[in-house]
């Protein structure tokens, strides 16, 4: 417009439009406009409000006023700034710039402004001001002045009862919300609170108050509470609905059932959180004939659906579904041709009925106005032998109409459920739901076929008895009655008679004659083709008995074909239940079978059934083979019972019997024998537990064979014996035994006898050998006791033997023997030979023996080397001096002597007897008389002196007869200077007067020397 | 959601349920404390009253048959704002309400029985009921629902000592009587 404006005018017409502008506006315009010097100032008139109106509902203003355009010939740019203020010291609120084209005319201009409060809360305030843009105005330009004040009070200029507001609003959660409260004068406010949360006040005016509450969230169905708490005891309070606008419907979808209504139905989407009066208002506008129905919906359901009416004619229908609520509003379309969204109601009223046993008739009633559509019907039969059927029919359609079918090719007998469904035919959409279901049985009609039969000679003469198999269902097509068994000779019925149900054998009494049976089956419909079986037994020998195979799910048969059967074969077998008798049963098979797989719910595992195979020939039934079978062979149930025949001590006999046929439960194989040594009572044989090298194991194959002998064994030995029989399903259980082999008598003689044997002869030639070289013998370990008088080594010298200790006994001492005077004392005390000194001392320390020690000479026999006492120091003093000084001991006993000193009578007495040794005590006749004798004295000279040094030997044997006051006097027995000084002293052989020691103790001498003298 | 009372089947006095007043004051009802303060709610029979002790059993049963009265009127409006405005998925609460709403029926019936008994006159019904505005805000329909069931429960605890009250004086009477009799 302004570049068209520039373009006509020429500078000439520029300049007089402006003058022309200028003398309007100095003239004319405003009487307010303000020019202040000839440069110009453009400043347009005070503009004027013509309106300003509230609606506290949406808390908006709607401001009017006239842009008095027509002052100005030609089209002009203005702005207007628009001010609100509000609360009572009139803050500004909003200032906005609100542009405009003067277009030469007067034009009322409008604008509205929507609050962040209720307009009640305070009040509001708008003035207006206007700015002309002429771009070819040179000079300075400026706003007007304000226009008067508009203002729209707010309810706190009025005092009222306390009120908060906004009441009841209903806003979109996340909002920022503003409530006020209003009270009266006198009053003030305590608090102001949303949900159970304060909020700070904002203060409006001298009465009233607001908070502003942010970000609210969705609210319960009853809304959140605003409460204003006032002093005094004062509240207020407001309730805010907090929600979600509708969502898009989803799957909107329309359908009729009757061409009555349209049914729509679709998602609602997100819960809006809005209730009753907020809930969503749906309604579905169609928009060819503009109508439109409000859908009542129920709040909480998640499918909604809204019916439409079918208008007459009208194919074709487009809706749109609008949804709305306080917070804002949705809409989704959708366009159909009604005649493609047919989903028909579900049949009611459907029956079925039929006259015969192969047809069944329907009936079903569908509400609606379906003249102009025709049905598809589908129909389901079912029935528990053939399963599920489904039959299409197509019908035409009527107004609330019942619809008929028929359906044939039904078995007769036999109940049928029907039911029922039916869509539109021509555009498919929807199939209705399926009618209820209804239940038909179809009429008898007679059976199909004649039963299976078979025929037995029984064991009683002239009697047949005829079997026959009941007809399936689906053969007997009703209940069979009975049936009607007949014997014909050449067309000549000779016999008949009727057997009902459930007998399904029959006896004929033949005697002896042969005919043809017939056997029929009836039921109420009529009977059935006649079956025959001839009963002539064509004699068979040489039958023999073969072994079917188990297959685990039936018996495989196999048999060579014979040329002479014609009319197939036969199996005949015979299954018991218990104790029962067997039921017979049959197949028949056509000629040119030779093998065949029996099946039968009634075999079991691990039962031996017998097949008989007849063959069936023009002239009658012949016997070729029977077969024995399991099903599945399993191990057998018992173990076999085994003896123990007969044992030896390295073989046993062992006996077994057969497992009972009704035991085996399959073919039996043979047996395992194992045997290991092992004793009754350990819970396991040895050769489970150390594997094969311990056990030894028979497989005995040869089912012929009963016994066997093990061989090789060991006598006396405990053996377990196990024997089990197998078959091919498997190892029956074990049974156990254990024998003890027999003891092997002649090796435990020989045993016994060889070890005898040799001792007894090495005993011999011990005996001679000793024998012969006793002399020698004798001589190496006994040699002659040389005569103590030629010896020297017994020529005792006190100085030598008591003072050098490294004396040896064996050392020729110097000693004279002229210095030795030896008394025969024989004659006086002849009968004591081997004498021992006996003292007191001695007696008091034997007190066990408990013998008399005054009046018993002492024998003590002990080990003891001859001791010469050298010091009898006190001999009593009636002892008649010099009379006696040596002592004599047995040198044979090696007695060591006791002396003591007041036994000294009695010690030269006995010392008389006896052998007397060549030793010389050295009498000190000094000491006799210059020692008087003391108990110690006497007591030191008890004990043994050895011929040496007695500190260095110590006691050998606690048995000594030791003194314990004689200290270091008390010598020990058995040293070394006795035991040589025994050599020396063994009497030569030859001195056999010599008196014999009559010695009480045991001498390894006496051997030798009591020998010759036995 | 469940929103309403908690209305427990529980103490009963005078055929009115108690479980209301039995509640902590913490417990929220429609998002009100119970704290706050209800006397801007009028319209609802108080149950305080001056010189409880000399009323007479004519008075007190008189009282106590108005107020039910009226509290059948209330409890009916109250059962309807929830069932229209507030409440309308809380069939629970409404059945509760429903209850007392019976309860308080039986026991003004009950008490009509007892005036006629002790030869009362029956106080005639007050046509005006309570001041039913056609629009109130929610929050008043809150306030006051709070309001009624307060009361109420106030009511049946007053309930309960005057019919003492008034079984005491008729005891009383009857033994003067009696006595009377006797002589």
């Amino acid at each position: 417009m302004r570049n068209s404006y520039a373009s006509q005018k020429t500078p000439q017409d520029l300049s007089d439009s402006l003058d022309s502008l200028l003398s309007y506006v100095k003239n004319s315009l405003c009487k307010n406009t303000i020019l202040p010097n000839k440069h110009g100032i453009l400043i347009p008139f005070t503009p004027q409000i013509l309106s300003l109106s509230p609606d506290f509902a949406s808390y908006t203003l709607y401001l009017k006023w006239n842009d008095s355009g027509s002052v100005f010939p030609y089209d002009l740019d203005a702005s207007w700034q628009i001010q609100i203020l509000r609360k009572e010291t009139m803050e500004t609120d909003t200032l906005v710039t609100y542009n405009s084209k003067l277009t030469g005319k007067d034009t009322v201009l409008s604008w509205n402004w929507t609050s962040d409060m209720p307009l009640e809360c305070t009040s509001h305030y708008v003035k207006i001001r206007c700015y002309i843009n002429e771009l070819l105005f040179a000079g300075r330009k400026e706003w007007s002045e304000w226009s008067p004040i508009k203002t729209v009070p707010g309810n706190d200029t009025v005092p009222n009862s306390a009120v908060v507001f906004p009441q009841d609003k209903v806003v979109l959660v996340g909002s920022n919300v503003t409530f006020c409260c209003l009270y009266n004068e006198g009053e003030s406010i305590k608090f102001m609170k949303y949900g159970s949360k304060d909020y700070p006040l904002l203060h409006l005016s001298k009465w009233s108050s607001a908070i502003k509450v942010e970000n609210v969230s969705a609210s319960i169905p009853s809304g959140s509470n605003v409460l204003c708490s006032l002093q005094p005891d004062n509240i207020a309070g407001a309730v805010l609905f907090v929600g979600y606008a509708p969502d898009i419907p989803e799957n909107l979808s329309c359908e009729t059932r009757t061409f009555i209504n349209i049914t729509c139905s679709w998602n609602p989407g997100r819960p809006t959180e809005l209730y009753r009066q907020r809930q969503t208002k749906y309604i579905l506008f169609e928009r060819l004939s503009r109508e439109k129905v409000a859908c009542g919906v129920v709040e909480m359901s998640k499918k909604h659906r809204c019916d439409f009416p079918v208008h007459v004619n009208q194919k074709i229908y487009n809706f749109t579904l609008s949804a709305s609520n306080p917070i804002g509003q949705t809409e989704s379309s959708l366009s159909i041709d009604i005649n493609q969204r047919v989903h028909l109601e579900t049949p009611d009223k459907f029956t079925v009925s039929t006259n015969s046993s192969t047809n069944a008739y329907l009936s079903w009633y569908i509400p609606g106005n379906l003249i102009q559509i025709r049905l598809l019907c589908q129909i389901e039969i079912s029935n528990s032998n053939s399963g599920r059927q489904l039959q299409n029919v197509l019908v035409t359609g009527a107004e609330n109409s019942n619809y008929r079918a028929s359906v044939d090719a039904l078995t007769p007998y036999t109940t049928y459920t029907f039911r029922v469904r039916c869509s539109a035919s021509e555009h498919f959409w929807r199939w209705s739901k399926w009618s209820v279901e209804r239940k038909l049985t179809t009429l008898e009609a007679p059976p199909a076929r004649g039963p299976d039969i078979w025929r037995e000679r029984s064991p009683v003469r002239g009697t047949l008895k005829i079997f026959w198999k009941p007809l399936l269902l689906s053969e007997a097509n009703g209940k069979i009655l009975a049936h009607e068994v007949s014997c014909y000779l050449q067309e000549t019925m000779l016999k008949a008679h009727e057997v009902t149900v459930p007998l399904n054998s029959t006896e004929l009494k033949l005697g002896g004659n042969d005919c043809l049976i017939s056997v029929v089956a009836k039921n109420r419909a009529g009977s059935s083709p006649p079956s025959t079986i001839t009963s002539v037994d064509i004699p068979s020998d040489n039958v023999k008995t073969e072994q079917a195979i188990p297959t685990g799910n039936g018996i495989y048969l196999s048999w060579h074909s014979d040329p002479n059967v014609t009319c197939g074969y036969t199996v005949k077998w015979c299954c018991s239940t218990g104790s029962e008798p067997c039921n017979v049963d049959w197949e028949t098979f056509p000629s040119n079978t030779t093998n065949v797989l029996i099946k039968s719910a009634l075999f079991q595992p691990g039962v031996r059934y017998n097949f008989s195979l007849y063959g069936c020939k023009h002239n009658g039934y012949q016997l070729l083979q029977n077969i024995v079978g399991y099903m599945k062979e399993l191990p057998p149930k018992v173990a076999p019972n085994f003896t123990v025949e007969e044992t030896s001590s390295d073989s046993i006999l062992v006996k077994w019997e057969d497992i009972p046929v009704e035991d085996c439960r399959g073919f039996l194989k043979g047996y395992m024998l194992y045997f290991a040594k092992g004793k009754r009572g350990t819970s396991k044989p040895s050769y489970f537990e150390e594997g094969p090298p311990e056990v030894t194991v028979k497989n005995i194959t040869d089912l012929t064979i009963k016994s066997l002998r093990i061989l090789d064994l060991q006598g006396k030995t405990s053996y377990r014996l196990d024997l089990q029989a197998y078959t091919t399903g498997g190892m029956s259980p074990l049974k156990s035994l254990y024998v003890v082999t027999k003891e092997n008598s002649v090796g435990l003689i020989i045993a016994i006898l060889i070890p005898v044997a040799v001792a007894v002869v090495l005993a011999v030639v011990t005996s001679i050998l000793c024998y012969r070289k006793r002399e020698w013998i004798k001589e190496t370990f006994y040699p002659d006791i040389p005569n103590p008088e030629n010896s020297k080594a017994l020529q005792f010298q006190k100085n030598i033997c008591e003072g050098n200790t490294a004396l040896k006994t064996l050392e020729m001492n110097p000693c004279t023997p002229n210095s030795v005077e030896v008394v025969e004392a024989r004659s006086i005390v002849p009968k004591i030979e081997d004498t021992e000194i006996v003292s007191q001392v001695a007696d008091s320390e034997l007190p066990e023996d408990g013998s008399d020690t005054e009046t018993e000479n002492h024998v003590v026999v002990s080990y003891c080397p001859p001791i010469i006492e050298e010091e009898i120091s006190s001999p009593p003093v009636d002892e008649p001096v010099g009379s006696s000084q040596v002592i004599y001991i047995d040198i044979q006993s090696m007695y060591q002597p006791q002396v003591k000193a007041e036994e000294e009578p009695e010690i030269n007495l006995l010392s008389t007897a006896g052998y007397k040794p060549q030793m010389q005590l050295s009498i000190n006749a000094m000491k006799m008389e210059s020692q008087s004798p003391t108990e110690e004295d006497l007591d030191k000279t008890a004990g043994y002196r050895p011929q040496a040094n007695t500190n260095a030997w110590k006691l050998s044997s606690p048995d000594s007869p030791i003194s314990i006051e004689s200290n270091n006097e008390n010598g020990s027995f058995g040293s070394p200077c006795s035991i040589n000084s025994r050599q020396f002293l063994i009497p030569p052989k030859d001195d056999e007067d010599s008196p014999t020691p009559n010695n009480t103790g045991w001498s390894f001498t006496n051997f030798f020397h009591s020998k010759p003298n036995d | 959601m469940k929103e309403g009372g908690h209305w427990d089947k529980g103490r009963q006095v005078g055929g009115a349920d108690l479980s209301v007043i039995d509640h902590p004051p913490q417990v929220e009802w429609q998002g009100l404390d119970r704290t706050i303060s209800l006397d801007s709610v009028d319209g609802v029979p108080d149950a305080t009253v001056e010189r409880w002790e000399e009323l007479t059993a004519a008075e007190r049963l008189s009282a106590n048959l108005q107020a039910y009265r009226v509290f059948q009127a209330l409890l009916g409006e109250v059962l309807e704002k929830q069932r229209t405005h507030l409440t309308p998925l809380d069939t629970d609460f409404h059945a509760s309400i429903q209850s007392m709403l019976l309860q308080v029926t039986a026991l003004a019936y009950q008490l009509e029985e007892l005036l006629a008994l002790l030869r009362h006159s029956e106080p005639p019904w007050e046509a005006a009921g309570p001041e039913d505005r056609d629009h109130r805000s929610f929050f008043e329909m809150k306030l006051r629902g709070l309001k009624v069931l307060q009361e109420l429960a106030h009511w049946t605890v007053r309930s309960v000592r005057d019919l003492h009250q008034v079984t005491k004086h008729s005891q009383g009477s009857n033994t003067a009587y009696g006595g009377q009799a006797q002589e």
